[in-house]
């Protein structure tokens, strides 16, 4: 990894942050029987769509800081064909226009919503550009990439920050019966943090075995690997905060127990960026 | 469509990088980029055999560069289209439409493309293809003393100089179909290869 991928590293965990956003939001809408959800639709840091916009837009700023002629970039688009790269580009596109589009509809409504119908179109772009951005890894050339971690990790760091950004912006409050909400979120968060664990010890199972060439990297000593069981510790902290505070709530409801989850879902998104960082690490390919 | 290629002769190569560096006087390329590599490959060992030592100690080179595949990976997943395949199957890039991206080394197995940080474009073999329009050779196969790289229509070199057999540490043939025709040293599949002057082609 060179120090220009950093800008890859930044580019797909924000990408992917803003599409959890929307996912997790439509979730809410569209399939909640009478959740009460404050959302924000004006020009406010606690607005998802715009928050999600403002990612996007970061993330594709940070995507061209790894090209070596940006001013060529606009001919990007010229394979759609046959190059899962320029499909990216153009979900990142259309992707970015349907979040204008809903952005502006909410803020012209004036309401505490958006509509449903533009943020599925929302969610569609983005599960679009969370495919795309899966199957630009997935080269036969390169076995590190080339399996089911790629996709799988990929979706779950989407809703792991997806879900992390409604907890932290309070949007789930609680439903009709006064139960809260936000909860459900939680034991949601704990479910994909585990599947992050599990899936990570698998996949680091497989790199361990595979014959990496004349100068590849090594996976089961050194700082790769030094890395790979920080990333774990990480998550397993988060996993068992997040596990704790959902049980004192239970034990004592209405205690407030979600104000000391905030430091954890830091934590969540820290090993987030530690998890891409080593998917870029773990570069090798076949031949010479 | 015809597909040039090129032929190596592991077996009369001596390793002395004349083609390495007749390719980077004529591309005029700069400190760090060498679109055609010798790899030094080495192996074997000693052997205890009752009371003597025997060793099976080997070593050969291979000079490798762009192998205008059949089917270039770098080519069909490049964004831009500034990758693409001649009439008569040389690869070339685009340097006017290269966006820099550096997927294409990314994904070659014979880590042709390169980045050149001063143009902030990538650049590979292109098989000499304003010699080869002038009815001449590429400047690598001209510059071997060992005459140990030929270049010519692949069907034809294969009739020439026999079967190609892919040796260590190229990558299955199969993969992108490379337009690479190689005599193999008799050494070349002898115990625990390993190239030995990594340092010198790894940032290929």
């Amino acid at each position: 990894m060179r120090s220009r991928d950093w800008s890859l590293v930044f580019f797909t965990t924000l990408a992917q942050w803003s599409v959890g956003i929307i996912v997790c939001l439509t979730g809410l809408i569209l399939f909640s029987d009478d959740p009460a959800v404050i959302v924000e639709t004006g020009l406010s840091a606690r607005n998802p769509v715009l928050l999600a916009l403002l990612l996007i837009a970061v993330a594709t700023t940070s995507s061209f800081l790894h090209l070596g002629k940006p001013s060529n970039a606009p001919g990007a688009l010229n394979n759609l064909a046959g190059s899962w790269l320029s499909r990216e580009i153009l979900a990142i596109g259309l992707f970015s226009v349907s979040l204008l589009l809903t952005l502006f509809s909410g803020w012209k409504s004036g309401g505490m919503e958006y509509p449903g119908y533009l943020l599925l179109v929302c969610s569609i772009t983005g599960l679009f550009l969370l495919w795309a951005m899966a199957r630009v890894y997935l080269i036969p050339t390169i076995p590190a990439w080339n399996n089911w971690y790629t996709p799988l990790s990929f979706a779950l760091t989407t809703l792991c920050l997806g879900l992390a950004t409604f907890l932290l912006l309070d949007t789930v409050v609680e439903d009709g019966s006064g139960k809260p909400l936000a909860w459900f979120y939680v034991g949601f968060l704990i479910a994909v943090l585990l599947l992050e664990l599990l899936s990570g010890f698998l996949h680091q199972q497989q790199l361990n075995k595979m014959p990496t060439g004349m100068d590849g990297p090594v996976f089961n000593r050194g700082t790769l690997h030094r890395l790979f069981l920080a990333r774990m510790a990480l998550l397993s902290i988060a996993c068992l905060a997040m596990i704790a505070s959902l049980l004192q709530a239970n034990l004592a409801p209405g205690s407030g127990a979600l104000t000391w989850v905030y430091p954890v879902l830091a934590l969540v998104f820290i090993q987030e960026i530690v998890g891409r960082f080593l998917f870029y690490l773990s570069y090798f390919r076949i031949g010479v | 469509m015809s597909r040039l290629a090129f032929f190596f002769d592991s077996s009369t190569c001596s390793g002395c990088k004349t083609c390495q560096v007749a390719c980077k006087d004529k591309n005029d390329l700069p400190v760090g980029q060498v679109w055609r590599r010798v790899y030094e490959v080495s192996g074997g060992g000693w052997k205890k055999e009752g009371a003597a030592w025997r060793n099976d100690v080997f070593a050969y080179n291979l000079s490798l560069s762009c192998n205008h595949c059949e089917d270039p990976i770098c080519a069909k997943n490049c964004p831009t289209k500034a990758i693409r395949k001649r009439e008569d199957g040389i690869v070339l890039i685009d340097q006017n439409s290269c966006i820099g991206c550096k997927y294409c080394a990314w994904v070659c197995p014979y880590g042709a493309p390169q980045f050149n940080p001063e143009k902030g474009v990538m650049g590979k073999c292109d098989l000499c293809a304003d010699y080869v329009d002038q009815g001449k050779n590429p400047s690598c196969v001209d510059a071997c003393p060992m005459r140990a790289l030929d270049f010519g229509d692949y069907d034809e070199l294969v009739r020439k100089y026999g079967e190609s057999e892919h040796i260590y540490p190229l990558p299955s043939a199969s993969i992108t179909g490379p337009s690479l025709c190689i005599r193999a040293h008799r050494d070349a599949g002898g115990a625990d290869p390993a190239v030995s002057n990594i340092e010198e082609v790894k940032n290929a």
